[in-house]
């Protein structure tokens, strides 16, 4: 066993404490990417994926190395530690790794190119109040062109440090546009009671109710109501534990308005300007300016 | 400058005939890749058939593979058996006899030989011959007859027209020359000025085929054609300083370029360029002293024979075998060996019927510092865990991680508290793991017990590449409970690990990742008791 003193470097992440703040980033990881991938030179994209509709499984040709596209993608999943500005990205690659397409790997080039912009990003975790836990879930209704099921995404808060956040096509199709987002404040829900849990046993204990904000109305209209509306029978039982939570009190499920729902950037490809503002509520953002010497 | 080989290409079909000067016989593959091009795009054919000597510029992987590329055939004649290339080896012949005579009547410097070359080339395109029912080359290939016109003698007085942008309007529009040939790339004659000893290209030029200026200069001595066999520089930078001369590929003049040429498809169907090649130097005439390098002064020490030199890094061994013939894998396959059995890894024992045996592989690496120099020499014995089976030496192989979340909810606790964080590294983890399963494994190649040949080993620890390797070292980790102190597993999140000491927590979490929260010292004794710390 080997003293490597002072936390720095752990499994291809780096770590920089400067005036109190922690700076995770896996810079060097992402530069052996882009290298891997040959695209030293290439020019930075300013988002990680376009606006447009999602990809389709059968779109262009087949793909001639679906080794180099699995390899990249997985590469690529792993940089998601200290980036959840491409995970929506990522998650939709990650959809065709059994048969990727010329046009995927288009896709999979564009975020290597918005990597090679922004290689020197990372997650912020800076001092707060470890009090309090706040979830910012949204789902997008049947976004997935083959199968139109739906794409939900979370993002988990710790006072201000983002823990823990997901994106994810949900397993099952929704006929409503109120359910995805249902399902997705579930998921939501599910992981904030697991952070809680891991939170009591690090003897943090969580006393306030962790605030989800959903931007459906009519979902947070079910959550709090527990009536069997003609039109939600369909849905699983197992899903409606969050009523049970927000009886409870353990969850407060508010509603916010879209501009300010973070958890955008996990289920759609956005423009530039609000792309960089969330990207910056995820406190993802460029090293401080000085490392060297403060510790 | 400074030919000393030259190949030809010899169209079997037609005889026409290509050379090329070359400095080195490594260039023939680079000069037979433009010569195939050449055909390829002027005649609009492909050479389907290559006849050539048996000689290494030949008979390498740069040519087989150009001819498998283009499916092209190709045969060598036997070793020391020329006459099965004959055709290009009496070409050979005749071409070193002309270029004699061209340099010998008209008493051109050795050094100029590539001019005869060229001029010997064609000539030989342009000249009917018996065996070729009395048409030229060049009547067969392009089914044009060739202009004689043109045709001057070599090494010839001539008076080239000089533009009018010489230094004063009533200087000489003319100077004298010697004739050596026909550019590749121009319509007109190479004239070679015999005062600046520079080359002129013109169109306009006044022969006097009587007169042979160089024939006054002394005699060509066998000696000046030593240049051939040793460094050609001192001969050839006093001569000339020509523009020309340095073009590698001297081409034939084509015999009127102004003409596309048309090939018959007949001729298209047969054209396979026979090539060889032949080292001018070997006339034996003039073949000069045999020089050694010593006798030029040029030392290189001979390092296999002085043993203490290591200069050099020991390659990557192909086999255990050959990787213990050199001392310094040996040395570093010592070691590992030596701290596996120190490490009770495995015991010996007879081997038993009926069991699998996995096999064990060394793998071998190079371990360089950041400025590039090796470091060390690197060796690993680990387990092929494909030769393992399941439900007979391994069983369950799943092993959890750390859930990334766990790392920042951690990091994220610390920061807001103002811990400070402690990182350890537990040298090659996967060793430390038990084994819970009966893993037989065969002696370790080159290592073999010599009392106990036959013996298998009994695998006590894990090794890297068994199946069950990090789920062993999970299980090591996650049973481990240090004396006197509360060590709790988390029981909602798998890898993760609290201490408690009276009122302070210390928490770390796998995958070689600790984060503590008071004096280290303390966690430090603890994981010492398990693994031994190396360093401070």
């Amino acid at each position: 066993m080997t003293d490597l003193g002072p936390l720095n470097y752990f499994l291809g992440v780096s770590a920089k404490r400067h005036s109190g703040e922690l700076f995770l980033h896996q810079s060097k990881y992402a530069e052996d990417i882009i290298s891997r991938a040959k695209m030293v030179n290439c020019k930075p994209a300013l988002t990680s994926m376009d606006t447009k509709s999602k990809l389709s499984a059968t779109s262009g040709e087949k793909f001639a190395d679906p080794t180099l596209y699995r390899s990249l993608v997985g590469a690529l999943q792993y940089l998601t530690f200290t980036r959840p500005d491409i995970s929506y990205a990522v998650q939709q690659i990650c959809l065709y790794m059994h048969d990727p397409r010329t046009s995927h790997f288009a896709t999979l080039k564009r975020i290597i190119r918005y990597i090679q912009g922004t290689k020197e990003f990372g997650l912020r975790l800076s001092p707060s109040t470890v009090t309090n836990l706040s979830a910012y879930s949204d789902a997008d209704w049947g976004g997935c062109p083959d199968t139109r099921r739906s794409t939900s995404g979370y993002c988990v808060y710790l006072g201000a440090n983002l823990i823990s956040w997901s994106a994810k096509r949900q397993a099952t199709l929704s006929p409503s546009s109120a359910e995805p987002e249902y399902r997705g404040v579930a998921n939501a829900v599910a992981e904030s009671c697991w952070l809680r849990n891991l939170l009591l046993e690090l003897h943090c204990p969580i006393s306030k109710a962790t605030v989800v904000y959903c931007d459906n109305v009519s979902a947070i209209y079910h959550l709090g109501n527990p009536v069997n509306h003609q039109r939600t029978k369909h849905i699983e039982m197992d899903i409606h534990f969050v009523r049970e939570k927000v009886e409870l009190g353990q969850v407060h499920v508010l509603h916010v308005s879209t501009r300010y729902q973070y958890a955008d950037i996990f289920t759609k490809g956005l423009s530039k300007p609000l792309f960089d503002d969330f990207r910056s509520s995820l406190s993802i953002c460029p090293p401080p300016a000085s490392t060297e010497g403060v510790y | 400058m400074g030919h000393r080989f030259y190949v030809l290409f010899l169209d079997d079909f037609t005889n026409f005939l290509w050379t090329f000067p070359i400095k080195h016989k490594s260039k023939v593959f680079n000069i037979f890749t433009k010569f195939h091009t050449l055909i390829t795009t002027q005649f609009n054919c492909r050479i389907k058939n290559l006849q050539c000597d048996n000689g290494r510029e030949y008979d390498n992987s740069s040519f087989h593979e150009f001819f498998q590329k283009h499916g092209m055939t190709f045969r060598f004649s036997c070793p020391h058996t020329s006459p099965q290339n004959g055709k290009a080896e009496r070409k050979i012949r005749t071409i070193n006899n002309t270029i004699r005579t061209l340099l010998l009547h008209a008493n051109i410097p050795p050094s100029q030989w590539h001019y005869a070359l060229s001029m010997t080339t064609y000539l030989h395109n342009i000249l009917p011959s018996k065996s070729n029912k009395f048409v030229s080359p060049t009547y067969s290939l392009y089914l044009r007859h060739p202009d004689y016109n043109s045709l001057k003698t070599f090494g010839c007085l001539c008076y080239p027209h000089l533009p009018s942008s010489t230094t004063h309007k009533l200087d000489a529009r003319s100077t004298p020359c010697v004739f050596l040939g026909y550019p590749s790339h121009h319509r007109g004659f190479l004239c070679l000025d015999i005062s600046s000893r520079k080359i002129i290209t013109a169109r306009h030029v006044t022969f006097n085929e009587s007169i042979f200026p160089l024939s006054h200069d002394p005699p060509t001595s066998a000696s000046s054609y030593s240049f051939l066999d040793s460094d050609p520089s001192p001969y050839m930078t006093h001569f000339i300083n020509s523009p020309l001369a340095s073009n590698d590929q001297t081409m034939p003049p084509p015999p009127s370029p102004t003409t596309a040429p048309t090939i018959s498809p007949m001729v298209q169907q047969v054209t396979t360029p026979q090539p060889t090649h032949q080292t001018v130097a070997a006339s034996p005439v003039h073949s000069p002293p045999m020089r050694t390098r010593a006798q030029h002064g040029v030392y290189k020490p001979k390092a296999i024979f002085d043993l203490s030199i290591t200069t050099s890094v020991s390659p990557i061994p192909k086999s255990p075998i050959s990787a213990l013939h050199d001392k310094n894998w040996k040395q570093a396959m010592t070691d590992e060996f030596d701290a596996l059995i120190k490490n009770k890894t495995w015991v010996l024992v007879p081997r038993p019927p009926d069991v699998n045996i996995t096999r064990c592989i060394w793998l071998f690496k190079h371990k360089y510092k950041s400025n590039g120099d090796l470091e060390r020499y690197k060796t690993h014995l680990v387990v092929n865990g494909r030769s393992q089976e399941v439900g007979i030496d391994c069983d369950e192989t799943f092993s959890p991680v750390v859930k990334p979340a766990t790392i920042r909810v951690v990091l994220s606790i610390a920061v807001s508290k103002n811990w400070p964080f402690h990182q350890l590294d537990v040298k090659n983890a996967f060793l430390h793991g038990h084994l819970s399963e009966t893993v037989y494994m065969h002696q370790p190649p080159g290592f073999r017990d010599r009392n106990n040949p036959d013996h298998v080993c009994l695998l006590k620890k894990s090794l890297y590449g068994l199946k069950q390797a990090p789920r062993a070292w999970y299980q090591r980790l996650h049973l481990f409970s240090p004396p006197s102190a509360l060590l709790i597993a988390s029981p909602t999140t798998l890898c993760l690990y609290i201490l408690m000491v009276t009122t302070q927590h210390i928490f770390f979490s796998m995958l070689m990742i600790s984060f503590s929260l008071h004096p280290h010292t303390l966690f430090v004794t603890l994981l010492l008791l398990l693994f031994g710390l190396n360093s401070p």
